[in-house]
């Protein structure tokens, strides 16, 4: 008898990947979140037109643009998250409209800053089963990102859930992105986070 | 790997998913082996009482049961499986009652984070977990429970084998 065709293979266990994933920024966990962290690499490809043609032609694609993206909903708000998803904002400590710690964002028209973007933006899943090729984890990496947007909702008995979404920037400074046309972003595999 | 048709010593082989009753032993050794992050081990308390569906004669208290409640859904081709595992802590007299609740923080701690590719895949994050209430007349009010239910999810070899 026949078994059914499934696309299982006995490598399923090893490189099957677990959980919702966890965000870092550089060394440091960005926080817990709830439901799972998604990444879409964004990628747009244009098929060259020319006179006469009747379908897409192999070799004939290239990519145009690239806009990667991580989001996800995290339900904490450390007062250090706060400059994370609010690039350039800067602590108040005079006039009228400052608390404790007081948070004012950067205003519009301004050119953000290096400083003001996250360095080493990394979404992490932990693989099945560590093997010696793969190691034990999948990450998804910005060498340089920005949080473009985000929306804070409160909720009835549940945890304020805080939206994000974090797009990939390329910085040409970094070897291996000098390429205007470089990915900004690399998928890589772990032994240890 | 053969199945052993009955489980003699040295039968059953772990970690496994290759039969029933070499998941039962994997999960099993597993909760003997693991150590709490307060550095306490489930033998501390049971011994190594983990026992299968119920505990022999004579009784000897705290000791554990399990038991296993395995679905296969269309999705995959019945080749994964949710996977209910009920955990019985029980405890006579009513003083071993702490002694069971803190047992059961051991398995909670164990199988609530549970990953174990080494066979197949088996991945416990779930549970349900209620203390039993005291049981009257007829029943011994001297005995004490927890029940708690842990959701895995499996690719069982038992299963997959036929895929390869």
């Amino acid at each position: 008898m026949t078994a059914p065709l499934t696309g299982y293979t006995s490598s399923l266990p090893s490189d099957i990947l677990l959980d919702s994933g966890v965000l870092y920024v550089g060394a440091t966990v960005f926080g817990a979140f709830q439901g799972g962290l998604k990444f879409d690499p964004g990628v747009t490809y244009r098929a060259a037109d020319f006179d006469g043609k009747r379908s897409p032609v192999k070799a004939l694609d290239r990519v145009t643009m690239r806009m990667p993206k991580i989001s996800g909903t995290v339900i904490q708000l450390a007062t250090g998250n706060v400059s994370q998803i609010e690039p350039g904002a800067a602590t108040a400590t005079t006039g009228a409209w400052t608390a404790s710690t007081s948070y004012a964002p950067k205003a519009a028209g301004q050119l953000l800053a290096s400083g003001d973007y996250l360095s080493d933006v990394r979404c992490i899943w932990q693989r099945g089963g560590a093997t010696a090729s793969a190691g034990s984890y999948v990450q998804v990496r910005f060498p340089s990102g920005l949080c473009t947007k985000y929306d804070i909702t409160g909720q009835d008995g549940a945890e304020v859930a805080i939206a994000i979404e974090i797009e990939a920037r390329l910085d040409p400074t970094l070897s291996g992105f000098t390429n205007i046309g470089a990915a900004p972003f690399r998928i890589e595999y772990l032994t240890t986070v | 790997m053969s199945k052993p048709r009955f489980a003699t010593a040295g039968a059953i082989k772990t970690p496994s998913t290759a039969s029933t009753v070499q998941i039962y032993s994997t999960i099993r050794k597993a909760l003997l082996d693991y150590v709490s992050t307060d550095n306490q081990r489930l033998a501390q308390f049971v011994n190594d009482r983990i026992y299968v569906r119920s505990m022999p004669n004579p009784v000897q208290f705290p000791y554990i049961t399990m038991l296993l409640n395995r679905t296969s859904l269309t999705a995959y081709n019945g080749y994964r499986e949710t996977v209910l595992l009920e955990v019985q802590a029980i405890g006579k007299p009513e003083s071993q009652l702490p002694l069971i609740e803190s047992a059961m923080d051991i398995v909670d701690q164990c199988l609530t984070a549970y990953t174990d590719a080494r066979s197949g895949i088996m991945v416990g994050r779930s549970r349900n977990r209620q203390t039993v209430p005291m049981f009257s007349d007829p029943a011994d009010s001297s005995v004490v429970g927890i029940i708690a239910t842990y959701e895995f999810y499996l690719w069982p070899r038992v299963l997959t084998a036929r895929a390869d």
